[in-house]
């Protein structure tokens, strides 16, 4: 084992080591996220050309709603009231929050109502979860720029619209068209992200900068 | 790396070694080990200017595995077999490249080859063992607790977390066994010193008989080394100042190439020691691993599942055979730079020793702490 020694080159090698052993220090274990939801949404508009109302569709990944089934049922059979049950609870819990949507007009936050109409139920192996947040102040996207966002704060789970059909607009002006913009996370928040463990305080800054965003353009 | 080519050729300078009659079956190894430093030369290269900017690549694709596990499953249940392939090669490069990212498996083996082994076969067979043994481990877990017990999937993966806590204990046993042998070495050559300097064959000064005491010395270290192997537990070596003496009959730098000799660079090591690395790093259920385990029960595609976590612990095997690699580059690079200077291979031994107890220290300390971390981790509100 003398023959590889004596190039330069392995001047590098050992820095290169001593960089991976320090990076190496860092074990992790439980990267953030550590669920996933596609998300589908629907704007609704109004006669008017206002937008009225944000209808959604999660699609809850196949871990997570075993998970979540596994909780529910108790050792019992599933049945569709059981997975409804499910629904009105996570409507419920998710007031407070805003039902993880952001909408804003002429980058002010829009107030959003509270969630009457829902529904859950299982496709295929999959959760999904209706439903529809109407606005009790409609806003008018001719007049200011509309953008919606739809993220858990704490990025515990990483929601994503799948591609532009994930978008819908109902009954919008002809001129209204809608533009997924992908989040585009800096490297050290993306680090930060994966230093973050399950048991990690929540940091209800982060989901945001791994949030994509919806920009709804009527000219 | 070309410059590595010319001195394989070159008869290896160590005189005990083998004698030339091998040298068709050197030249053999030498290309495999020339191939394999060709791969590690690429990838250092890569790391050492693209470090950042890959750690943050593999980052990434580690936030977005569980998604894309889960559309690969998706397809096996709607496309039939044919997907699994997508799979499979889906798995194999999560392997490749998670390996490649942070964690303590590989800090376990890098630190382990760097301070306490030379022997490069040895360091790759550990390697390969070790990513077996936690897709196995993982796999003897998922479908325990799953399919045999019934536990249902969050005690599941309760279980696997567990398992990992316990493996943390188990990295840090290891380095305190590292720590005890560094210590004992050191503690033999205090004494074969205090020998040497009662015998008569007290180094004098000058320049020759400077490297006779040096050859004197390290025959003491050689055969110090010997008695630590488990055969021969007679502790003591009364032979070395014998050894120096037959030498200065001759002259005082015959012999001996300049630098530590192979017994030197490693500190014997036992089956026990092997089985020990490969024990406290592969009883860890890599995370991925038992998410696929998991995912694939959900759209009960078991096999599926456990296809994948094969396929993920050869391409983990690897690139911490690529590590494996690597560090023993390293520490033989560290070795020579050593030899390469005026210390007398005692001093080398010393500081050989010494790494070797830095190294211990520091998986311990991994291992404590992460042991810690994972002992006071609160469940999350949310899950």
């Amino acid at each position: 084992m003398n023959w590889f020694i004596g190039t330069h080159r392995l001047t590098r090698c050992l820095q290169a080591f001593t960089g991976m052993l320090l990076a190496l220090m860092a074990g992790v274990a439980n990267a953030h996220p550590h669920a996933f939801i596609d998300v589908q949404s629907t704007l609704r508009f109004s006669s008017a050309g206002m937008v009225m109302a944000i209808e959604e569709e999660w699609f809850f990944d196949e871990l997570y709603t075993g998970f979540v089934i596994e909780d529910m049922a108790n050792g019992k059979k599933v049945t569709p009231q059981v997975v409804n049950g499910f629904g009105a609870r996570v409507i419920e819990n998710l007031q407070p929050f805003d039902y993880f949507t952001s909408l804003t007009a002429g980058g002010k936050k829009v107030k959003l109502g509270t969630v009457t109409e829902y529904k859950s139920e299982m496709i295929g192996k999959r959760l999904r979860l209706h439903f529809t947040i109407p606005l009790p102040a409609p806003i008018d996207p001719v007049a200011v720029p509309t953008k919606l966002s739809v993220y858990d704060p704490t990025y515990f789970i990483e929601m994503r619209f799948t591609d532009t059909k994930s978008i819908r607009l109902q009954d919008a002006p002809a001129v209204c068209q809608a533009k997924l913009e992908r989040a585009k996370p800096s490297e050290s928040t993306i680090s930060k992200a994966f230093a973050m463990d399950r048991g990690a305080a929540a940091d209800d800054t982060l989901g945001r900068l791994f949030a994509d965003t919806v920009a709804l353009a009527c000219k | 790396m070309k410059p590595v080519m010319k001195p394989v050729q070159k008869p290896v300078q160590t005189s005990a070694q083998q004698p030339g009659q091998k040298t068709a079956q050197r030249q053999a190894i030498g290309a495999l080990l020339l191939a394999l430093v060709l791969v590690g030369g690429l990838m250092l290269w890569v790391m050492s200017s693209q470090w950042d900017a890959m750690t943050w690549w593999i980052q990434d694709q580690q936030r977005d595995l569980h998604r894309q596990l889960a559309e690969a499953l998706r397809n096996i249940r709607s496309q039939g077999a044919p997907a699994a392939w997508a799979l499979m090669g889906l798995s194999f490069f999560y392997g490749v490249f998670h390996a490649a990212g942070p964690g303590h498996g590989k800090a376990v083996i890098a630190t382990y080859l760097g301070t306490q082994e030379s022997r490069l076969k040895r360091g790759i067979v550990m390697s390969i063992l070790a990513s077996l043994l936690q897709a196995v481990v993982a796999i003897v877990v998922v479908e325990t607790a799953l399919g045999l017990l019934g536990l249902g999937l969050r005690r599941t993966q309760a279980a696997g977390q567990q398992v990992e806590t316990f493996s943390f204990a188990v990295v840090a046993l290891l380095g305190a066994v590292f720590i005890f042998r560094a210590l004992r070495r050191l503690w033999r050559r205090v004494q074969t010193a205090r020998r040497q300097s009662a015998s008569p064959v007290t180094p004098a000064t000058g320049l020759f008989s400077s490297k006779l005491a040096a050859a004197a010395a390290r025959d003491a270290a050689e055969a110090g080394n010997i008695a630590d192997e488990p055969s021969d537990r007679q502790s003591g070596n009364p032979d070395a100042p014998t050894l120096g003496t037959r030498w200065q009959q001759f002259c005082a730098d015959c012999g001996r190439m300049h630098g530590p000799s192979r017994h030197q660079l490693e500190a014997p090591m036992s089956f026990r020691a092997l089985a020990g690395i490969v024990v406290s790093i592969g009883i860890r259920p890599c995370t991925g691993a038992i998410l696929v385990l998991l995912v694939a029960h959900t759209l009960d595609l078991r096999a599926a599942g456990i296809a994948a976590v094969l396929a993920m612990s050869v391409g983990t095997a690897l690139t911490t055979s690529a590590l494996a690699l690597l560090s023993v580059l390293a520490r033989h690079l560290a070795l020579r730079l050593l030899g390469a200077t005026s210390r007398t291979p005692e001093t080398i031994g010393i500081i050989i020793d010494v790494a070797s107890l830095c190294g211990g220290l520091f998986i311990c300390t991994l291992g404590i702490s992460l042991l810690h971390t994972a002992l006071l981790l609160p469940a999350h509100p949310l899950f």
